[in-house]
């Protein structure tokens, strides 16, 4: 009699995001994880001496110069752009890496998602939409959200998206924005005839907030006593 | 940034939102706030009067530090996003360049100007020091700090020193500006500000010394240096109760120079992250007054004396200009925002702006004001406007006061506007040109930088009709002139034109000195929409034909792998990357056991393995069976997607071998997928690894992802850390009853401790049937001791008599 094995809870919410966005006709866009600076700063319009390099901290990589551990997966947006015209829909899924003080709620490595629209008419009610429709599917109909203020370099507006709790408690999901002109124009897109919204999230993140596990280094060490619950 | 509540409330006119309230509205419209909380300064005796005070910590990103990291900037804000009142300080007289009111507080200036004092200004290094103003006072009174301002101080943890430095501390917090104090007579000679010599050291007010290289920048006098410019301060002349005469300091320092040396020397303050955030330069006037009149007010005597401030400004700001549409506003924002609407939001952000009702009207209206305005080539837009322009600085000078933001240089706007035919080119359109002689520009620099303009652009001016134009030449007698557009020397062969307006009115908005964030229309945008309240966006569906719909071939086969591996009872881990060894490192390891990028996944597996197989009885399993699908890192900074499969059994369990799983599973994936993984495997084999990038390569795309089965889940249990127990126990039970029943038994009699029950033999003889179960006791809150687990056997043995089944 075989039992069956289980997929790690990480690959499983990561798939069931996914799938979201794939059920509204996103495509998937996968990248490496050692980048350049370029694509995982500059083309974000994160330049060299900026206050906003340290909102990331970096693995910088020896021996390899202007190279890195990609802090996010917004590269493989990049880099999607700089290889195909719009409009198009992305997602992209993946394992990045921050130098952090590993804890409770962090590690060096964890995983990502991000999402990309670009098309003639896309606007801030769009990404409202998507963002919406996620987080129903993920954690329930009846989770409201809301758009407050934000900023990351690459977004324009940049915001931050929250969802209220059973207990009526508001908690941070993921930030988002309007794509930035300089990253469209940067890769080539005209930002006067093309917009754009983005959005990225901590897978880890959201599976602890939905399964309710509260340390994630368990996610790391291959333990099955935490795997095989899934 | 710490907000004091009772502080911020002193710049309003009216009562502020209770501090829960407006905490709720700055979250909503402004910064995200990460804490409330009462003041440290609140008194724990409950029968004094002493008004509570409450801390907000607001998250105040790069993008609004130019602002927001000083109460006033958090006080227009909050103006802003509540209507409350802004207060304008007494006594009124304005300061500054030109109009230069700061969001609404008018300031000090002084009568009795004593001329000018002793200290001369020197400053070399205009790249790092963009403004610089000194002013002494003579005769100061320096000593304790009033109550007023110590307690402003202290309530954001900040430390009283004496009466000056807590006001050019008190100064910074308040505009945003940093400021220092020297004393006077510690000073041998004049203040410079210079770069650094090799090796030329400096003790700080914290008695550290650091020795600083040409590439650092520090204020100094005659012969040492008196601070790191910018980031801290020196003891030399250091301004303690001896201290009898002052020099102010307020000077606005390039940001990535300070960040340059902030992060060499080791060394960030307040004062550091200010500059490196970047702060409007027009801040250094409003608090060197400030400053003084907080000194006149809390340091001075009958005899002391104010002198004219010295100043280093070689090229003034000015403010910036931009605009937008309501028609750009909505595109963007999703929105149905009217132009009314629009004003009122300007309005409360203190933006001033003009509706241009005809923008092409008023290009041409304004460009005539500036006729015989010089050329210069390369002329700033920013500092030499409107006294020198060259063609397409002019052009875009004009169109700003219209409310269109156009790129800097002439090849960039022919790409960014309208394709026009002669035919139908109005008056206010742009018409381009290529000289001939000179640098021609064939490629765009800013805008979709690298797009090419074969034809070459190296000349722009406004059409006027009938063959005249208005455009800023160096061949023009007079810099701006109308001239004849047809053979005009400037323009060469006339290569083509753009037009830039719809039709429709603009907001020109003239942005206050501060907001540096507040550059292009999207960046308008944002304060637009952000104020109107993100969350009154309806949300809409994309509305566009479906986009292209791929599959991605990677995603797909990797689902589909792991798909069939759980299929054949394997469980997905996920590593670390970083192991002990390998040949790509990161240039700052985290931990000695983590130095490297990960060359392979076998040895992560194996470990799994290993520490997985100490919990099979937890688990209930004979056999530990996992695998991972991952990169891995090679020399030169190669990656790679592999696939590693591992099998372990436990001990006693001699079938089936673990080779024989991995086999199996790794038939199973290619009859499944119909490629081959070209593993190479033995029966005595626990893991197996396999290069997966040229497999996909040559494989053919799937049509649709998989799915992964359902799961139930119920709720996540965290396991227990300690340690647990095993029971082994075999029952003979007559033939008829189910085995169920048996291990009912065995779960009701044991309770909670029971973590897993697992039957592992089944032996019939006669009409009796001997079932064997494997029981693992544990408890979440310690280690049971073998006392404990027997009283639970007991217990089952009691109940297993009582039913007369017998224990083998």
């Amino acid at each position: 009699m075989n039992k069956k094995g289980h997929i790690h809870p990480i690959t499983r919410i990561t798939e069931d995001i996914v799938k979201v966005f794939t059920d509204m006709g996103f495509e998937v866009a996968l990248g490496n994880e050692i980048e350049d600076e370029y694509h995982n700063f500059d083309a974000l319009n994160v330049p060299k001496d900026h206050p906003a390099r340290d909102m990331q901290d970096t693995f910088w990589l020896k021996d390899l110069p202007g190279h890195v551990l990609r802090t996010h997966t917004s590269p493989v947006q990049i880099n999607y752009m700089e290889n195909n015209k719009p409009p198009f829909k992305i997602v992209a899924p993946g394992k990045v890496y921050r130098y952090e003080a590993t804890d409770k709620t962090h590690e060096v490595q964890f995983h990502q998602i991000e999402g990309l629209v670009v098309g003639e008419n896309i606007n801030m009610g769009n990404l409202k939409f998507a963002l919406d429709t996620f987080v129903k599917k993920i954690f329930g109909q009846d989770v409201e959200i809301r758009m407050r203020p934000g900023y990351f370099p690459f977004v324009e507006p940049g915001i931050e998206l929250d969802m209220r709790r059973p207990n009526g408690e508001w908690i941070e999901i993921l930030g988002a924005g309007m794509v930035n002109p300089n990253v469209l124009n940067n890769v080539g897109i005209d930002s006067n005839k093309f917009k754009g919204f983005a959005f990225g999230m901590g897978v880890d993140r959201i599976a602890m907030l939905k399964y309710e596990i509260d340390d994630v280094r368990g996610f790391y060490n291959g333990d099955l006593r935490l795997i095989n619950q899934f | 940034m710490l907000i004091s509540y009772k502080w911020l409330s002193e710049y309003f006119d009216e009562k502020l939102p209770d501090p829960k309230d407006l905490v709720d509205v700055l979250n909503e419209y402004a910064f995200e706030i990460e804490g409330l909380n009462p003041s440290p300064l609140n008194s724990s005796d409950k029968t004094k009067e002493k008004g509570d005070d409450f801390i907000i910590d607001a998250d105040v990103l790069p993008n609004r530090a130019h602002d927001a990291l000083g109460y006033l900037g958090i006080a227009r804000e909050v103006a802003t996003i509540t209507g409350k009142k802004l207060k304008i300080f007494e006594p009124k007289k304005e300061v500054g360049t030109g109009d230069g009111i700061i969001t609404g507080v008018v300031l000090n200036s002084f009568q009795d100007l004593q001329g000018a004092g002793k200290i001369k200004l020197n400053v070399s290094e205009s790249i790092f020091c963009r403004r610089y103003i000194g002013r002494e006072i003579s005769n100061v009174s320096v000593g304790e700090s009033p109550a007023e301002l110590k307690e402003k101080l202290e309530s954001i943890g900040q430390r009283s020193i004496n009466n000056i430095v807590d006001i050019t501390n008190f100064v910074m917090w308040e505009l945003n500006q940093p400021m220092h104090a020297f004393d006077t007579d510690k000073l041998d000679g004049n203040i410079s500000v210079r770069s650094a010599k090799s090796g030329e050291k400096i003790t700080t007010l914290d008695n550290k010394e650091v020795e600083l290289t040409e590439d650092d920048n520090v204020i100094a006098d005659g012969s040492d240096v008196l601070a790191i410019a910018g980031i801290k301060g020196g003891k030399k002349a250091e301004v303690n109760n001896e201290t009898k005469n002052i020099i102010l300091e307020a000077a606005n320092f390039n940001p990535s120079l300070v960040r340059k040396t902030g992060n060499r020397v080791g060394i960030k303050t307040d004062s550091s992250k200010r500059f490196e955030n970047e702060i409007s330069p027009y801040l250094v006037e409003v608090a060197i007054e400030r400053a003084t009149e907080l000194v006149l007010k809390y340091a001075s005597n009958g005899d002391t004396k104010v002198f004219d401030s010295v100043e280093h400004y070689p090229r003034p700001v000015k403010k910036f200009r931009t605009g937008v549409s309501v028609s750009e506003v909505n595109k963007l924002l999703g929105t149905e925002i009217t132009e009314v609407e629009v004003g009122e939001i300007l309005n409360k952000l203190n933006f001033e702006y003009e509706v241009v009702e005809n923008p092409r009207e008023k290009v041409l209206e304004d460009a005539k004001k500036y006729l015989g305005v010089l050329y210069k080539f390369g002329a700033s837009v920013m500092f030499d406007s409107p006294d020198a322009f060259d063609c397409s600085g002019f052009v875009c000078f004009i169109h700003a006061h219209s409310g269109k933001i156009l790129p800097r240089v002439s090849v960039d706007q022919y790409v960014f506007g309208k394709e026009i035919s002669k035919g139908n080119a109005l008056p206010g359109d742009l018409v381009f040109g290529n000289s001939g002689e000179g640098e021609i520009r064939k490629k765009t620099l800013e805008f979709l930088p690298g797009t090419p303009v074969p034809e070459g652009v190296d000349h722009v001016g406004i059409y006027l009709g009938e063959n005249q134009v208005l455009h800023s030449s160096r061949y023009n007698e007079k810099g701006v002139e109308v001239t004849e557009l047809e053979g005009n020397k400037s323009f060469g062969e006339i290569i083509g034109y753009r037009s830039y307006f719809e039709d429709e009115k603009r907001f020109a908005v003239t942005v206050p000195f501060e907001r540096l964030d507040v550059k292009t229309t999207t960046e308008l945008i944002e304060e637009i929409g952000r104020v109107y309240g993100y969350n009154k966006i309806p949300a809409s569906e994309i509305s566009v034909p479906k986009f292209k719909d791929e599959i991605n071939k990677t995603h797909s086969i990797i689902k589909s792998i792991k798909n069939i591996l759980v299929g054949e009872g394997f469980s997905e881990v996920i590593t670390y990357s970083f192991v002990e060894k390998g040949e790509v490192a990161p240039a700052k390891p985290i931990a000695a056991d983590k130095a490297f990028l990960r060359e392979n996944i076998t040895e992560g597996i194996e470990k799994a393995l290993n520490e997985n197989l100490k919990n099979a009885d937890l688990l209930g399993l004979d056999q530990i069976k996992i695998f991972e699908i991952g990169k891995v890192f090679s020399d030169g900074g190669k990656e790679a997607l592999n696939l590693s499969i591992g099998a372990m059994n436990k001990q006693g369990i001699k079938k089936p071998k673990s080779g024989d799983l991995i086999k199996e599973a790794v038939e199973k994936i290619e009859s499944g997928l119909g490629l081959k993984l070209n593993a190479k495997l033995n029966p005595q084999d626990e893991v197996i690894e396999v290069d997966l990038d040229k497999i996909i390569k040559n494989s053919d795309s799937p049509e649709s992802y998989v799915e992964f089965s359902e799961t139930e889940i119920s709720k996540y249990k965290t396991f227990s850390q300690y340690p647990f127990m095993l029971r082994d126990v075999a029952v003979w039970i007559p033939k008829e009853i189910d085995a169920s029943e048996l291990e009912n038994l065995l779960k009701e009699n044991s309770g909670e401790l029971l973590v897993n029950v697992k039957q592992f033999d089944v032996y019939e003889k006669d009409e009796k049937v001997s079932y064997a179960y494997r029981l693992v006791f544990q408890s979440d809150e310690k280690t049971l001791t073998d006392e404990e687990v027997n009283k639970i056997m007991d217990e089952i043995n009691k109940e297993l008599e009582s039913r007369s089944w017998e224990v083998r």
